[in-house]
């Protein structure tokens, strides 16, 4: 079998890449039915400890899920060897065809399934022409055995990847377990491009995978880039491990309490560890709430009892979801107060979905959100905007098949954060949506995002924080917060000449964005599933609805 | 686990062995994602790729196959060690050991 010219021309590259998408969904069958067996068989020596048998099935669990695993990578190679195939092909056939388009200029005509090239009558006619003419036509046949030669590099180096990955019949790659991950190794990935982290993850077998989720939990969780459904695997197991830890260190802490002198040194320091860890307590409990409030859609993507906490909740599955909505509270909010913020997450998930849209909704607490005297610094936003950014590009990185709709959405001084992160240039969203905004660091919704039609603010005319010149309920604060955003967080980017579309809020005062029935929620809910044409505006213009 | 594990984990073997018998049936859908037919016949790297789907086949049935002894094993042993035990107690109960 000899590869000609008309072979690559006659080649459809996306039959190629058919293939190759068939063996990408083979791998990630076979690494879901990996995972599946990791899991049932984890627990084998737990139930059936001792014996002969006990411990041949404990061997052959062993060898088997070592074998599974490392057929994951390989099969995913020949995927990848195809796909490179199929792109090389498609450069080869434009360079071809440029070729030819070159050469019908200078009065050559490149016949693309032969090979042959001619001069036209006009050549011959011209002397100058003439000179070189052999010279020219031995030009293209030569670039033209170029690209047949680099086509059939393409198809050894095709050939030979599916023969590195051909699995031995009896025991496929081997039951060799694959080296571990180090705790250096995934720490070496923090706060490297999402995509990059990606990349790594993707490239360890899945018992890797699950020994990493194992033996480094948080750092696992904590990885922008690492599939949703692994972080939270990994966050979970994070939450139960530290609550059980502390639980016992509080046990542990009270029994001493009896022991000591009342009001001696010892005695302060031990009420003092007492109140710490029970405020870690509290703070995690709340998550685990929130988590609870999610349901069986919730993803715990993210969690950190230090400082005021962090956390980070899915409603849905973004990597699998068409759309995402990736929500930033604002001020006061600690992982105490997760539960609440959740449910808003779940009324705009529910409101989103009901047309039948593959949604998913998430409760960013990546940054540590302002109080009431730093609310109207900037250092909490910008503190915030890398990690918020990061977070979304790891969505972009994760997310399955076709690039999906992300859309920014942030309250009160989290649109703040939001507004920053989209400055950095940064952000890869589709939209960005505000509620009760007192200002996004800039004067123009261009500045945020290159089509303004993408950037929707929505202010209750009750909302003081938002609301700045016109007729609010409460007039002297709304001017007092006005006057004290507009020289620390920009103008207010509902004013029309702000540029961005300003959409129909209804519900009352600051907090109240999310209530169930509103035209807040209800117009929110239509930009995050991409219907546009839905959205009541005050003012500006809805772009085309997102494609279906 | 013993002759005297507890009826606990005699349950929990029991359980594990009928789940991994259905991951073994997740295992054997694993290859047909692949469809059928020749998309790259008139590449040499396509004949490899036919034949290299042949070999994945094979080794994917086998997995499936040795997946599902497994837990079928489970299954049988779980099923012995309760057979066991109900032998016993009926021995115990024609001994006139128990009331």
């Amino acid at each position: 079998m000899t590869i000609t010219l008309d072979v690559v021309m006659g080649t459809d590259p996306g039959r190629i890449d058919a293939e190759a998408y068939a063996w990408e969904a083979m791998a990630g069958a076979l690494d879901d039915a990996t995972g599946s067996l990791i899991g049932a068989t984890r627990d084998l020596g737990t139930v059936w400890p001792a014996g002969a048998a006990a411990e041949a099935a404990s061997r052959e669990a062993t060898l088997l899920r070592a074998e599974a695993s490392n057929a994951v990578l390989p099969c995913r190679a020949v995927a990848r060897a195809l796909r490179d195939h199929a792109a090389t092909i498609r450069a080869l056939q434009d360079t071809a065809t440029a070729l030819s388009a070159e050469a019908k200029v200078g009065g050559y005509r490149v016949d693309l399934s032969s090979g042959v090239v001619v001069a036209a009558e006009g050549v011959y006619e011209r002397a100058s022409a003439l000179s070189c003419m052999h010279q020219r036509m031995d030009g293209y046949v030569q670039q033209l055995q170029g690209i047949v030669d680099r086509a059939a590099e393409s198809d050894a180096r095709t050939s030979a990847a599916i023969t590195a990955g051909l699995p031995d019949r009896r025991n496929g790659f081997g039951s060799a377990p694959a080296v571990a991950v180090t705790e250096d190794q995934v720490r070496a990935r923090q706060g490297r491009p999402p995509a990059e982290v990606n990349l790594w993850w993707l490239g360890l077998s899945p018992e890797r995978q699950e020994q990493a989720i194992r033996d480094f939990p948080q750092l696992v969780g904590g990885l922008d880039g690492v599939p949703c459904r692994d972080r939270d695997a990994a966050n979970r197991r994070w939450l139960s491990r530290r609550l059980a830890d502390l639980a016992v260190a509080q046990d542990a802490v009270r029994n001493r309490l009896p022991h000591v002198t009342p009001r001696s040194g010892e005695d302060y320091e031990l009420w003092r560890r007492l109140r710490v860890i029970g405020e870690e307590l509290d703070g995690l409990a709340a998550v685990r709430r929130g988590l609870e409030r999610a349901g069986a859609q919730g993803l715990l993507l993210g969690v950190d009892s230090a400082g005021d906490g962090r956390t980070v909740i899915a409603v849905g599955d973004p990597d699998a979801a068409t759309h995402t909505a990736v929500w930033v509270p604002g001020l006061g909010t600690t992982i105490g107060n997760t539960r609440g913020n959740v449910e808003r997450m779940v009324q705009l998930q529910r409101e989103a979905s009901r047309a039948g849209e593959s949604v998913a909704t998430v409760y960013w607490l990546g940054y540590d959100a302002p109080e009431v005297l730093s609310v109207a610094g900037s250092d909490r936003s910008r503190a915030g905007a890398a990690p918020y950014a990061a977070f979304m590009q790891g969505l972009r990185a994760t997310h399955d098949g076709e690039p999906g709709h992300l859309v920014a959405m942030g309250h009160s001084y989290g649109s703040t954060v939001v507004g920053e992160a989209a400055l950095t240039g940064q952000l890869p969203v589709d939209d960005i949506v505000t509620q009760g905004s007192p200002g996004v660091h800039t004067d123009r919704a261009t500045a945020l995002t290159s089509d303004p039609r993408h950037v929707w603010i929505g202010s209750s005319p009750t909302d003081p924080v938002s609301t700045t010149g016109g007729p609010v309920m409460v007039p002297i604060a709304g001017t007092f917060l006005a006057a004290l955003y507009d020289g620390v967080h920009g103008p207010s980017p509902q004013a029309p000449a702000f540029g961005a579309n300003e959409y129909d809020a209804d519900t009352f005062f600051h907090l109240r964005y999310w209530d169930p029935g509103s035209d807040s929620l209800r117009n929110q809910a239509a930009i995050v599933s991409g219907a546009y044409s839905a959205v009541d505006l005050d003012h500006g213009q809805a772009p085309p609805d997102w494609p279906r | 686990m013993t002759a005297s594990g507890s009826e606990a984990d005699v349950a929990a073997l029991a359980t594990m062995g009928t789940y991994i018998q259905a991951v073994a049936s997740v295992f054997d859908t694993v290859h047909s994602v692949i469809p059928a037919g020749d998309r790259m016949s008139a590449w040499p790297s396509g004949v490899t790729l036919s034949d290299a789907e042949r070999v994945w086949s094979g080794f994917l049935e086998q997995l499936a196959d040795q997946v599902r002894r497994l837990g079928a094993a489970m299954s049988a042993t779980a099923a012995a060690y309760r057979a066991a035990d109900l032998r016993s107690a009926d021995r115990l109960t024609a001994a006139g050991v128990t009331r």
